[in-house]
């Protein structure tokens, strides 16, 4: 121990969302609507499929939460701030990853940033889940498509889609 | 290298250490001067060398504190948890998802970081969080549930439409060398810890010069007193130094080393840096092969909060692990850690810097351990294993364990605690079931969102706090009939040649394959069905059927389905390949299935959304990309063949597996001699694939459905999830035949809505017309 006070002297010596009581929209979590009624003939040993029965409990939609993410997106996007928007509709496609919506402002998106393949293949995937009533909708997604085919120099493949979008039932 | 350099000084330290004779005489006298002046020569070579090897050890020691001090090991993030009315998060699952986070449980919530239910009521302070996106405030927020999920959210009076929690701290990256550390600032330091330091470890930091030779007189003293070593006279410096550069080996000569780098240190560096830079360094426990380093790190590890939320106590017995962090663990030895910690409690009181009624509290508390590594404490080795890799394409190594980067990624720690326990205490239920050697079987499971690819959750095996083979990545195994839904999608395809409806021959299959092998499949119950319709060869997974229409449609639309939906493996166009020829791990298989889930759109599964450096700035976004791989028109038929699966074919199982009215699309696979037990599915807004195995590839005596689709129910019981709608995509009509594939009226006997896409359903119509209807029925009855 000396040593190191020794040693010390030394070294000394050497320099060193906010509003809102309407009521809340209910949703079906477990409903299934479609018509997919019983199969199978009579020689077949399988039991015949029905509809699932009813849900238990109902909850709100996450419409508000999703209504605040799109208008913000939109204001990012009109700020021009691509990538926000981008955040924000992936936010809210992660609360309604089916909302035919928002695919398609997504896809707005994209094409605000040129980036046309994506464009095209979010604009399918809308149409996908667009109510086949909605041809309002399904016809922007045409529009998108083909205003993106037509920046790839896809002449053909716009026109196309341009006569699907006025040709919507 | 550095330890034979520091030999040279300690050579010149010991040629000065010879004393001069004393001279006799004239000559004597002579000699005298002439050993004066060796000896004065020496002392200056001496001041010389110890001054190089001074300017040596203060490189060093700027080395270690101005440069790449601490690899600060990647920091990596759960998902945060958005919350919101109509959010499907129960009670139950709100609860874990605040103990994830380290909340703390109170009656009244009057602090960030608190709780309190009160029946589905919860009142919840959040944390200050700044995302990459932006920032969340900390707020006292009502949050209402029920069994189905969130109703409503308030902040106050105001209803709050979107918030999100914190994500949890699930991981980090840390360098081969196993330090694992939370880089922590002098001012993140709370007082009690640094009090506690200085009561305990070293009274006179703030007066001495590095090296207090008061205190070293005092701990001898003691320790001649009471005959050994209790008490040490090592400053913080000196424990810094010691932590930082030196070898563990305790010899006279590494003490001296220790002291000079003390003094370096003090002299060059205020006494907050020192204390930064230990809080930062010291040792703080164990886990497997990984160090805990630092109090920022030791916090989480222990109390699984940050260090500014500790309370006194719990400060107390961090200081107190830096005498002996595995002696006092207080996991293992929480007697010992309770002792010590109140030692630290007496000094600190001793020293007046608390109080006796605050001494006598903190005394009074339990330890307040979190279960062993809670969230940080690498539960989650697969998920972290892919991130790694997934990162691995993008960033060096040594970036991810030193630059102190914070990774956001797409874990779902509720879904991963969930799938977790599924596999394994299904296993074990199967096992004693069935009577199969106990441990023996293994599994493994990937959990992502249906629509965007994210994979929320990794099990690697069924012990998945266990680091080791991920079977979710590494278990590459033939799939069995999960292959079949991409030969009946590129049948479905040709909407001319094949719809729900067609017939299709169950009939023997003999071939002759390249190299004059025979191939001779046959069905899982050993019979010919004949002629069946295609929806019901794939519900009731009919080999010879698959086997007939696959040759037909060809291998080479089958192969290229594959790749499509997003198989990147090489496939090999076998006809086996129609039965499940083809090898895939988990994650690749779920990867095809998420392109079925999303309506025939592929988004590569991603673990990770966004990575910031340490100064926030975002480095890189991982969006969401799709990119269709089929006709969601042709894609919806398989869907609903799919469902089909699980209510009345090889999957019907389900029905009493999972709640009423989740309507869920999913296929078995069983391998030969039953090695391999797969099910692959998925709801709405989950796609999810479940193995169960063998690691040494020995049969298991399970099915699909008998080993893995029980396992992948009891994940999905326990999570939320949106039923399939079933909602048909454009270019979907919905006809009435009868089991013939004929058009007729809905009224008919047998008769079934199928979806077609348009212009391909039957053309020729059955005997049964609408006006017939089941009249005409009974009519050909009596004919």
């Amino acid at each position: 121990m000396t040593a190191i006070a020794g040693l010390a002297l030394t070294l000394a010596a050497c320099g060193g969302m906010s509003r809102s009581d309407r009521p809340a929209d209910v949703q079906d979590r477990t409903a299934a609507p479609a018509p997919a009624p019983a199969d199978g003939g009579s020689d077949v040993q399988i039991a015949a499929y029905t509809p699932p029965a009813q849900p238990q409990i109902a909850r709100p939609q996450p419409k508000r939460a999703v209504t605040v993410l799109m208008k913000r997106a939109d204001e990012q996007r009109r700020g021009g701030d691509l990538d926000g928007a981008t955040v924000s509709l992936e936010r809210a496609l992660r609360i309604s990853p089916e909302d035919a919506v928002l695919w398609h402002e997504l896809a707005e998106v994209r094409m605000a940033q040129r980036q046309y393949d994506g464009v095209v293949q979010l604009a399918a995937k809308s149409n996908a889940l667009a109510s086949p009533q909605d041809a309002s909708l399904r016809g922007s997604n045409w529009r998108l498509i083909a205003q993106a085919r037509r920046a790839q120099g896809d002449v053909a493949g716009a026109r196309d889609a341009e006569r699907r979008a006025v040709s919507l039932p | 290298m550095a330890v034979r350099k520091k030999r040279s000084p300690a050579r010149g330290r010991k040629t000065s250490g010879r004393k001069p004779r004393a001279g006799k005489g004239r000559r004597r006298q002579k000699k005298t001067r002439g050993w004066w002046k060796l000896g004065l020569g020496l002392l200056v070579l001496f001041c010389l060398l110890v001054g190089a090897y001074s300017v040596y050890l203060g490189k060093t020691v700027r080395v270690k504190f101005e440069g790449k001090r601490w690899a600060s090991p990647a920091q990596i993030y759960a998902r945060p948890l958005d919350l919101y009315a109509g959010a499907g998060v129960s009670a139950a699952q709100l609860k874990a998802e605040l103990q994830f986070l380290g909340y703390r449980n109170v009656a009244k919530v009057s602090g960030p970081a608190q709780w309190s239910q009160k029946g589905g009521r919860f009142t919840v302070h959040t944390r200050d969080f700044a995302f990459w996106d932006g920032s969340e405030p900390g707020r006292t927020l009502s949050v209402d549930t029920n069994s189905s999920g969130v109703t409503r959210i308030r902040s106050g009076k105001k209803e709050v439409d979107l918030l999100r929690l914190e994500p949890a701290l699930v991981g980090s990256i840390y360098p081969s060398h196993n330090e694992d550390r939370v880089l922590v600032q002098r001012a993140d330091l709370p007082d009690d810890l640094v009090n506690g330091l200085l009561a305990v470890e070293d009274r006179r930091f703030f007066e001495h010069g590095g090296v207090d030779v008061r205190g070293i007189a005092r701990a001898l003293w003691a320790n001649i007193q009471a005959g050994r070593t209790v008490q040490g006279g090592s400053t913080l410096t000196q424990q810094l130094v010691k932590n930082f550069v030196l070898t563990p080996e305790r010899t006279l000569w590494r003490k001296l080393n220790e002291a000079l780098m003390a003094l370096i240190v003090d002299a060059r560096y205020s006494k907050d840096e020192i204390l930064e830079a230990y809080a930062n360094e010291i040792f703080l426990g164990q886990e497997g092969g990984r160090a805990i380093h630092g109090f920022g790190l030791g916090a989480h590890f222990y109390f699984n909060r940050p260090l500014r939320e500790l309370r006194l106590h719990e400060s107390a017995l961090l200081v107190g692990l830096v005498k002996g962090a595995s002696y006092y663990n207080p996991r293992r030895h929480p007697e010992r850690a309770v002792e010590r910690r109140n030692l630290v409690i007496d000094q600190m009181q001793a020293q007046g810097f608390i109080t006796q009624a605050e001494a006598v509290k903190a005394r009074q508390q339990k330890l307040g351990i979190s279960s062993r590594g809670a969230t940080h404490g690498h539960r989650v080795p697969a998920f972290v294993d892919l991130v790694r890799r997934q990162l691995g394409r993008d960033y060096r190594e040594e970036d991810l364990t030193s630059e102190g980067l914070r990774i956001f990624t797409t874990l779902d720690p509720w879904v991963q605690q969930r799938a977790a326990s599924a596999l394994s205490s299904r296993l074990q239920k199967i096992e004693k079931g069935r009577r199969i050697a106990k441990g023996s079987l293994q599994g493994a499971m990937v959990v992502a969102s249906a629509q965007n690819g994210e994979v929320q959750a990794l099990v690697g095996g069924r012990d998945a706090g266990f680091a080791g083979f991920n079977r979710a990545l590494d278990a590459v195994r033939p799939i069995g009939s999960l292959v079949k839904p991409a030969v009946y999608l590129a049948a479905l395809s040709l909407p001319e040649r094949y719809t729900l409806s067609t017939l299709i021959e169950d009939k023997a299959v003999d071939m002759t394959l390249r190299g004059g092998q025979r191939w001779q499949p046959r069905n899982y119950d050993h019979q010919l069905h004949g002629e069946v319709p295609l929806h019901e060869a794939l519900a009731r997974s009919f080999n010879l059927a698959t086997v007939n229409m696959g040759m037909d449609v060809g291998l080479k639309r089958v192969v290229s389905t594959l790749r499509a939906l997003g198989v990147k493996r090489d496939i090999d166009a076998f006809p086996s390949l129609l039965l499940g020829a083809l090898s895939l791990s988990p994650l690749e298989v779920a990867q095809v299935y998420q392109s079925l889930a999303a309506g025939g759109f592929n988004s590569p599964l991603r673990a990770i959304r966004a990575v910031l450096d340490d100064e926030q700035e975002q480095l890189q976004r991982y969006p969401l990309t799709v990119t269709q791989a089929a006709d969601p028109a042709a894609v919806f038929l398989l869907t609903r063949n799919l469902v089909e699966v699980t209510e009345s074919g090889t999957g019907a199982g389900l029905r009493n597996l999972l709640p009423q009215g989740l309507q869920v699309a999913g296929k078995t696979g069983t391998t030969n001699e039953l090695r391999d037990s797969w099910f692959a599915g998925f709801s709405a807004d989950r796609v999810a694939v479940a193995w169960v195995g063998r690691d040494d590839n020995a049969p298991t005596g399970l099915t699909g459905s008998q080993g893995a689709m029980p396992v992948w129910a009891d994940l999905m019981r326990g999570i939320d999830n949106l039923s399939l709608q079933m909602a048909p995509p454009p270019g979907i009509e919905y006809h009435w035949v009868d089991r013939a594939g004929r058009l007729s009226a809905e009224t008919c006997e047998g008769a079934v809505a199928f979806p077609y896409i348009a212009g391909s359903q039957p053309v020729e119509r059955s005997d049964c017309t609408e006006q017939q209807g089941l009249g005409g029925f009974l009519e050909g009855l009596f004919n």
